[in-house]
C-alpha cells in the first residue's frame, strides 16, 4: 500500500506540477498591455517627465471626456507642457500607484507663485516640480491665470491628437524629458490612460511541464513496473526456487560423487548437465502444487511427485521435456500406457506418468528411438527399483520429499534417488544385481552412463502402440528383476514411489542421450505438447 | 493521508513562486538633464516655417494683411503690412519681397523660457536675389512661432552653428566674452551708420553692405535736396535691446536687433514738396507739403566675434523695410 500511495502521490505532484505550470501561461499570465488610468476632474492632467516610460513603449495615451466634449492629447517636452499649462490648475501624474492606476497630486495655480522671479519679461510659469530642472534663468510668471486653452496645434507638442470625447497617440519612446498634456478645451473633467505593451515571459511553463511530465511517467513507470511484478510473481518465485544447487548437492553426500567419478569416466560432464535440466523443472509448477503436495506430500512421495509434475507443465515443461524427454518419457510411458489403461488403479501414478507420456507423444520418435526400450525395461522395472528402495529408504524418500515441499529441493532429492533408480532401471537388465545391492544409491549412476546407450537399439524395436501392450510384455525381460518390485508397486504406495523416480531420471538420460546422439535443443518443440497434457493429467490424478 | 499537507504546501509555494516573482511597480525615472534641449525640433521648425509661408502666401495673394498677424509680429509684420501698401499703391510693380517657406538651416535657441526665438536660413528665393535669414519668436508658451522679421543675406560667409539637435546656446545682453556685448551692438551700429568714421565705435565694426547702401543713398539724397534748397536728414535709432544672442561654434554670437532709420525732408522755407513717390503717400495718407518724414524699420543680423579672438562686428543680413511716413 504504501508503494502504491508513494506512487501515487509522485503521480499526483506531476500532473500538479504540469498544472501549474500551464496555468502559469495561460490563467496566470500576466496581460499584454498593461493600462493605468486615472480619472481627474480637472481639465488638464499632466504627467511627470518619464511617467511615459514607466511601461515600456510604445505608450498608447489616450485622454477621454464624457462624450461629446473635445479633448486634446499631446506630449511635449515638460518644460513645453508646463509652460504651456502656466498657472492653471491642473491634475499632475507622477507614476503609477498601482498596476492599473496612475499616482496623482493635483496642482495649483499658487504653487507656481513662489517660482522664483527674473527680470525676464517671460509669461511662462515654471511648476513647483520643475523647478529644479528649469534653467537659471526662471521666469516670473504671469499673474493673471490664463483661461482654459486649447493646446492642440502647438509648434511645441512632439505629438498630438485632438477629438470629441477621446484621444489617441502613440509615444515611441524618445531621449528626453517628455510629458503629456490631456486637456478638455471646455474644462471638461479628463480622464488620462496610458498603456504600455508588455513582455509577457512564461519561465515556469516548459520547466514545470518538463519536471512534471517526469513525474508522471516515473509514476507510470513505477506502477507499470509494481503490475508486472505482481503478476509475474508466481513465475520469478518459481525462478527462484529453481535451485539447481540442492540438487547437486543432494546426491553428492550420498553416492554422487561416486555417480559423477563414474559419468566423467564414461560419458564426462554429461551427468551434471541432465541434473540442472531437471532441477529447472522442478521450480516453476511447485508452488501450487508444492501446497497441495505439501498437504499430501508428508504422507509419502506421492505428494513429492506432483510437484514435479507442475514444474513440468508450467514453465519449464519444455526445456524440462526436451532435456528429460528420451528416457523419460519411455519410462513413464511405459508406467503411464499401463495406468492409463488401467486408470482407476491410480491417479496418482497417472498423473505423473502422463507427463512424460505426453512428452513421448510430443516427440514420439525420439521416445520410439532411443528410449522404449530403456522406458519400458527400465520403467518397469524402475518403479519397482524405486519402490524397493523407497520401501528399503523408505525413510529418506520421505523425509526429503517434506524438504521438498519448502525449498523444493527435497522433492528433488527424493525424486533423485529414483531417478538413479530408474535411470538403472533402464539399464537394470545389464545391472540389475548391481542395482538391487545398491538399490537407490550407486547403481542409478552406474545405470545413467549405460542407459543412454543401451535404450537406442531397444527403440528401434518398439512403436508406441507396441508398447501399450508390450508393457505386460516387456515386463517379462525385465520380470526377472522387477517381479518382486512389481508386487510392491502393485500396491497403492509404491505406485506414487515410482512415479516420481522415472520422471528424474529421464531428463538426465534424455539429455545424455541427446548429446551422444548429437540431437539439438530443437527437438525439445514437441515436447512443448507435453506439458499441456501433462498439466490436465496432473489435475485428473489430484 | 499525510501526503496532503504536503501536496498543499507545495501548491501553496508554487503559487507563492508565482506571483512573488512579480516585479515591483516601476517608477519613472526621467532623465536629467544638464542642458536645456532645443526649443524645436528641425522637424518642427520646418513646420513653422511652412505654416508662416502658408500664412504670408495666402496674405501675399490677397495683399491682405489680415491674417498676418496668425504668423507675423513685430517688424515683421509692419514691414510686410506695408509691403502690401506698397503693391498696392504701386500697382504691383513693387511686390511684396519675396519669402522661401524652405528651411536650409536653423539656429534653434536651447531654452525652456520665453520668448524663444530661432533663425531660418532659407533657400535662395525663384528671383535669384539674396538667401533670407527668417527670425521667428515665440513670445509665450501659449503662442505660436511668428515671423519677427527677415533679412536678406550679404554674401559671405555664414558662421557656422551648432547641430539642430543640440541647440544653440542663448547668450545674455550683456555676455562679457564677446567683442562686443550683444546690448551696446545696435546702438553702436546705429552711431557708426551716423556717423560713419567719426563714430567712437567705427572701428569695431566692419564694412557692410547694408552701411554702404545707407550711407550712399544719404549722400544721394542730401545732394538731392540741396538742389532744391530742401534738407534731408536722417538718424538711427536702435529699437529697443537685442531680440536674440545666439551662440556659435566658434564662441562667437548671432545677434539680432532692430533699428529705425528715420528720414526726414524738410522744404526749404516758403517752398514745396513734390513727391513722385506713390507709396509714401499711401502710406502717409496725402501729399507732403512742407515737410515728408519716412520711418524705415531695420532688422540687423550681426556676427559678434568672441572677445578671446577679437575681431570686428559684422553684419550679416539687413532688410530695409519703409513701414511709415507722415508729412505736413
Amino acid at each position: 500500500m504504501l508503494k502504491r500511495l508513494v506512487i501515487a502521490v509522485i503521480g499526483a505532484v506531476g500532473v500538479l506540477a504540469v498544472g501549474l505550470a500551464v496555468a502559469s501561461a495561460t490563467l496566470w499570465r500576466a496581460d499584454d498591455v498593461l493600462v493605468a488610468t486615472v480619472a481627474s476632474d480637472q481639465a488638464y492632467v499632466v504627467t511627470a517627465p518619464g511617467v511615459i516610460d514607466v511601461g515600456g513603449a510604445p505608450a498608447t495615451v489616450t485622454a477621454s471626456t464624457s462624450s461629446g466634449h473635445p479633448v486634446v492629447v499631446v506630449v511635449g517636452r515638460d518644460t513645453d507642457v508646463l509652460g504651456w499649462v502656466g498657472g492653471d490648475r491642473y491634475e499632475l501624474v507622477t507614476g503609477l500607484s498601482g498596476w492599473h492606476t496612475l499616482a496623482t497630486r493635483a496642482v495649483t495655480a499658487t504653487a507656481t507663485a513662489s517660482a522664483s522671479g527674473a527680470a525676464s519679461p517671460a509669461a511662462a510659469a515654471s511648476d513647483a516640480p520643475l523647478a529644479a530642472t528649469a534653467s537659471s534663468s526662471a521666469a516670473a510668471s504671469t499673474p493673471a491665470p490664463v483661461a482654459v486653452g486649447d493646446p492642440a496645434g502647438s509648434d511645441m507638442w512632439t505629438a498630438s491628437d485632438a477629438g470629441t470625447g477621446s484621444a489617441t497617440l502613440t509615444w515611441p519612446s524618445q531621449p528626453g524629458r517628455w510629458s503629456v498634456l490631456a486637456a478638455s478645451p471646455d474644462g471638461t473633467a479628463t480622464t488620462l490612460s496610458i498603456a504600455w505593451p508588455r513582455t509577457v515571459t512564461t519561465p515556469y511553463l516548459w520547466p514545470g511541464v518538463a519536471v512534471g511530465g517526469l513525474l508522471v511517467l516515473l509514476a507510470l513507470g513505477l506502477a507499470t513496473r509494481m503490475w508486472w511484478t505482481a503478476r509475474r510473481g508466481d513465475a520469478s518465485w518459481t525462478a527462484v526456487e529453481v535451485a539447481p544447487a540442492p540438487l547437486a548437492a543432494a546426491p553428492v553426500p550420498r553416492t554422487r560423487r561416486e555417480l559423477r567419478e563414474a559419468e566423467r569416466l564414461a560419458a564426462g560432464s554429461r551427468s551434471d548437465r541432465p541434473r540442472t535440466g531437471s532441477m529447472e523443472r522442478v521450480p516453476p509448477p511447485s508452488r501450487s502444487r508444492h501446497d497441495q503436495g505439501h498437504d499430501e506430500g508428508p504422507a509419502g512421495p506421492s505428494g513429492s511427485v506432483p510437484p514435479d509434475r507442475a514444474v513440468d507443465s508450467d514453465s519449464a515443461g519444455s526445456r524440462r521435456s526436451t532435456p528429460t524427454t528420451g528416457p523419460t518419457p519411455e519410462s513413464v510411458d511405459a508406467s503411464t500406457s499401463a495406468p492409463q489403461e488401467s486408470e482407476p488403479r491410480g491417479r496418482r501414478l497417472l498423473p505423473r506418468r502422463r507427463r512424460p507420456g505426453s512428452v513421448d507423444d510430443g516427440a514420439p520418435t525420439e521416445v520410439s528411438t532411443v528410449a522404449p526400450r530403456a522406458g519400458v525395461g527400465p520403467q518397469a522395472t524402475a518403479p519397482s527399483w524405486v519402490a524397493r528402495p523407497a520401501d528399503g529408504d523408505a525413510a529418506a524418500p520421505a523425509g526429503a520429499p517434506a524438504a521438498p515441499t519448502t525449498v523444493g529441493r527435497p522433492t528433488w532429492v527424493p525424486t533423485r534417488t529414483p531417478r538413479t533408480g530408474s535411470a538403472p532401471a533402464g539399464r537394470v537388465p545389464g545391472a540389475e544385481p548391481d542395482r538391487r545391492a545398491d538399490a537407490d544409491r550407486r547403481p542409478p549412476a552406474v545405470v545413467d552412463g549405460p542407459v543412454p546407450q543401451g535404450p537406442p537399439p531397444a527403440p528401434q524395436r518398439r512403436a508406441r502402440p507396441s508398447w501399450l501392450g508390450a508393457d505386460r510384455v516387456s515386463p517379462p525381460p525385465v520380470v526377472p528383476v522387477l517381479p518382486p518390485d512389481q508386487v510392491a508397486p502393485a500396491s497403492v504406495p509404491t505406485p506414487a514411489a515410482l512415479p516420481p523416480s522415472p520422471l528424474l531420471p529421464p531428463t538426465v538420460r534424455a539429455d545424455a542421450w541427446r548429446r551422444t546422439w548429437g540431437i539439438s535443443p530443437a527437438d525439445d518443440a514437441p515436447a512443448g505438447s507435453a506439458p499441456e497434457s501433462a498439466p490436465d493429467e496432473p489435475e485428473d490424478g489430484r | 493521508m499525510r501526503r496532503r499537507p504536503q501536496i498543499a504546501a507545495l501548491a501553496a509555494v508554487v503559487a507563492l513562486l508565482m506571483t512573488a516573482c512579480s516585479n515591483p511597480l516601476p517608477t519613472a525615472m526621467p532623465e536629467a538633464e544638464a542642458v536645456a534641449p532645443p526649443a524645436l525640433s528641425a522637424v518642427q521648425s520646418q513646420a513653422v516655417v511652412a505654416a508662416v509661408g502658408s500664412v504670408l502666401s495666402t496674405s501675399d495673394k490677397a495683399l491682405d494683411p489680415a491674417g498676418l498677424p496668425a504668423r507675423l509680429t513685430g517688424p515683421a509684420l509692419a514691414m510686410r503690412t506695408a509691403e502690401y501698401i506698397r503693391s498696392t499703391a504701386t500697382g504691383g510693380a513693387k511686390p511684396p519681397t519675396p519669402l522661401p517657406a524652405n528651411e536650409a538651416t536653423a539656429v534653434i535657441p536651447q531654452t525652456d523660457v520665453w520668448p524663444r526665438t530661432m533663425l531660418v536660413i532659407t533657400d535662395q528665393p525663384d528671383d535669384l536675389s539674396a538667401r533670407r535669414v527668417l527670425v521667428l519668436q515665440q513670445a509665450a508658451p501659449r503662442d505660436q512661432y511668428k515671423l519677427w522679421g527677415w533679412a536678406r543675406m550679404f554674401p559671405g560667409e555664414f558662421p557656422t552653428t551648432a547641430a539642430l539637435t543640440t541647440g544653440s546656446a542663448v547668450l545674455a545682453a550683456d555676455d562679457p566674452d564677446l567683442v562686443v556685448p550683444p546690448s551696446a551692438i545696435l546702438s553702436q551700429y546705429a552711431d557708426v551708420l551716423a556717423n560713419g568714421a567719426a563714430s567712437a565705435s567705427a572701428a569695431k565694426y566692419a564694412g557692410d553692405t547694408f552701411r554702404t547702401a545707407i550711407e550712399a543713398n544719404r549722400t544721394q539724397q542730401q545732394a538731392l535736396a540741396a538742389e532744391g534748397g530742401a534738407t534731408f536728414t536722417e538718424t538711427y535709432t536702435a529699437t529697443d535691446g537685442p531680440v536674440v544672442s545666439l551662440a556659435t561654434q566658434e564662441g562667437g554670437a548671432l545677434v539680432v536687433g532692430q533699428l529705425s532709420t528715420t528720414s526726414t525732408i524738410t522744404a526749404a522755407q516758403g517752398g514745396t514738396l513734390t513727391n513722385s513717390d506713390p507709396f509714401s503717400a499711401a502710406l502717409a495718407g496725402a501729399a507732403p507739403t512742407t515737410t515728408l518724414v519716412r520711418t524705415y524699420t531695420d532688422v540687423l543680423v550681426f556676427y559678434v566675434p568672441p572677445a578671446s579672438a577679437g575681431g570686428q562686428v559684422v553684419a550679416l543680413a539687413a532688410e530695409q523695410i519703409l513701414t511709415a511716413a507722415a508729412v505736413s
